[in-house]
């Protein structure tokens, strides 16, 4: 059964088959490689050092514009706001997904990590202890995937309706059982994190 | 719809926060974040109580946004890059416009 509990000391305790595992890792490389576009597109190498871009667009991509979307409503000052915290701000947003996925990577067995392999037992399951940072590192990771799906997803108020209904052959219904299932981790780990501890 | 006492209260403090200070702090609606989370970013970042930061969140998804918290422009722009890193959609402008 995976989900989280929480330690008598405040850590938490994430467990996970190998198979959600492996999607988790898999979910959180595919937003590695997202935030990784267009990233230092024609900027100064001097300015980036210092963390300022000469990047102050809002991204065309929508997931990324969804991640890192504007400060302000008045365009000229939400492109200057972008120009010196859009680097950092990716820096955060890849800081929680490489925390996800490199506690998996140190849990997974090497045959897991790929999920054809003919000796994965999908069902064996794995747990991770988080601690201080790492929690909330995993609570924004996790967020972060839930809007970049929903993004792609386009949901609205009303998408449960729509994608329960939607055969369970349909491509667009498996990426939104992703979702629901983020969402249900999501809502665990809070849940956890508001209770008490366990003996 | 009757208004509570507590309703009552937490107006005149978001009243206090959009008057007495020059740029504010402003959430806005989203159909992915859960109200949970929300909860609790604004508990986390802000140290706001579970009933304030539930009554903020309620706002923000009945009236599409609210003022979480006011203060300088740097002030607000520190809290909008805080919410961001945390995945909420928001903004800041100067007090009144």
């Amino acid at each position: 059964m995976s989900g989280f509990s929480r330690n008598p000391d405040g850590s938490v305790v994430a467990s996970f088959t190998h198979y959600e595992g492996a999607i988790l890792k898999s979910l959180a490389e595919q937003l590695l490689e997202l935030l990784s576009e267009e990233e230092g597109k024609s900027s100064d190498p001097l300015l980036a050092m210092v963390g300022i871009s000469t990047n102050d667009e809002l991204p065309d991509d929508p997931v990324l514009a969804r991640l890192l979307p504007n400060a302000y409503e008045d365009s000229k000052d939400a492109a200057e706001f972008r120009r010196y915290t859009e680097d950092g701000a990716r820096e955060k947003k890849k800081a929680h997904a490489h925390a996800i996925r490199d506690c998996l990577i140190g849990v997974l067995d090497d045959h897991a990590l790929d999920l054809n392999s003919p000796g994965l037992d999908k069902r064996q399951e794995v747990q991770i202890v988080l601690r201080g940072e790492l929690i909330q590192a995993w609570l924004m990771g996790i967020n972060d995937l839930r809007l970049s799906l929903g993004v792609r997803l386009k949901i609205t108020q009303n998408s449960h309706e729509v994608y329960s209904k939607m055969s369970e052959d349909k491509p667009e219904r498996a990426l939104y059982n992703l979702f629901a299932w983020l969402g249900w981790l999501q809502e665990m780990l809070l849940t956890t994190l508001s209770g008490p501890a366990q003996n | 719809m009757a208004i509570s006492p507590a309703e009552v209260e937490e107006d005149s403090a978001l009243a206090a926060f959009s008057t007495d200070s020059p740029w504010i702090t402003i959430v806005w609606d989203d159909p992915v974040n859960l109200m949970t989370y929300v909860t609790h970013v604004l508990m986390v970042l802000f140290g706001y109580s579970q009933d304030k930061a539930n009554d903020l969140m309620l706002k923000i998804h009945n009236e599409g946004k609210a003022v979480v918290n006011s203060g300088t422009r740097e002030e607000c722009e520190h809290d909008v890059a805080r919410l961001h890193e945390y995945g909420l959609w928001a903004t800041l402008q100067r007090s009144g416009t």
